[in-house]
């Protein structure tokens, strides 16, 4: 197998009889082919020089809930989500509709500085990794990074917001359809 | 001596989805057990033994030989 010149941690290999693709995780491996009869036998060779778990169809990885069926691919991170928000305390909360208020306008010092500033910070740190398959809350989440050097009260406030905001849909995710083209559609609202 | 570990970029992941929708193929997984143990080592490296696992009697005061590397060594 060829190793990516993009990214050292995809393999690949193209031949007539199909083309076989594995990227690697630290110890997660995931791979995709076009003949099953490849992957067998990849699989075969790998247990060979490594012990390894075969955990058939991708399903779980990093975080990140694979659903796999004939309407195509549905990426979620629902677990994560939830455990954010019972870490929070916030399960209980009522949810609100948007992740932020349009017209609030956010300044470097505003209100009381925090007295744990490290919490903001992991807070902030998770909902990034929350992005990945909720970019509903990229702009939101954009904003309250710009204060990770010293959050005051009005910031966290905006990340509670956010929080909330995901207490309403903790499964929303990406779903890649099977639509058979790969152009961009474009969606508007024009009223 | 510094022991790269690989970690693909969330992106090449993402790519492997919406290709595999695309082609129709299907996504596969595999774990390797005790990976932190894979590494293979070039050099010649000793450790100092770990608390709790000394080896006692006339053996004492050795160090350890690795033969592998071990997760995150640097």
């Amino acid at each position: 197998m060829t190793r990516s010149e993009a990214d050292h941690s995809v393999f690949y290999r193209h031949s007539n009889a199909g083309c076989i693709y594995l990227v690697v995780y630290v110890d997660d491996i995931v791979l995709t082919d076009s003949d099953h009869h490849d992957i067998s036998q990849l699989k075969q060779h790998i247990c060979h020089h490594f012990q390894t778990k075969d955990l058939g169809k991708l399903r779980y990885f990093l975080g990140i809930e694979v659903a796999q069926s004939n309407h195509g691919i549905i990426i979620s991170q629902r677990k994560y989500a939830l455990d954010l928000l019972e870490e929070t305390g916030l399960l209980n909360f009522k949810s609100v509709e948007t992740p932020m208020d349009p017209n609030a306008k956010l300044l470097l010092s505003q209100g009381e500085l925090l007295s744990d500033p490290e919490k903001y910070r992991r807070l902030v740190g998770k909902l990034n990794y929350l992005t990945i398959t909720r970019p509903d809350i990229s702009f939101a989440v954009n904003v309250v990074s710009q204060f990770l050097n010293s959050p005051c009260v009005d910031h966290l406030n905006v990340v509670t917001c956010i929080l909330k905001y995901i207490k309403g849909s903790p499964g929303k995710g990406i779903l890649y359809g099977h639509n058979d083209h790969t152009g961009v559609v474009c969606y508007t609202d024009a009223d | 001596m510094v022991i790269l570990f690989l970690s693909g970029k969330m992106v090449s992941v993402r790519l492997f989805i919406a290709m595999t929708t695309l082609q129709r193929w299907s996504l596969y997984q595999l774990d390797v057990k005790n990976a932190f143990l894979n590494g293979d080592l070039q050099e010649e490296i000793y450790m100092e033994q770990r608390p709790g696992f000394v080896a006692q009697g006339k053996s004492s005061g050795l160090v350890c030989h690795l033969r592998k590397s071990l997760y995150g060594l640097k």
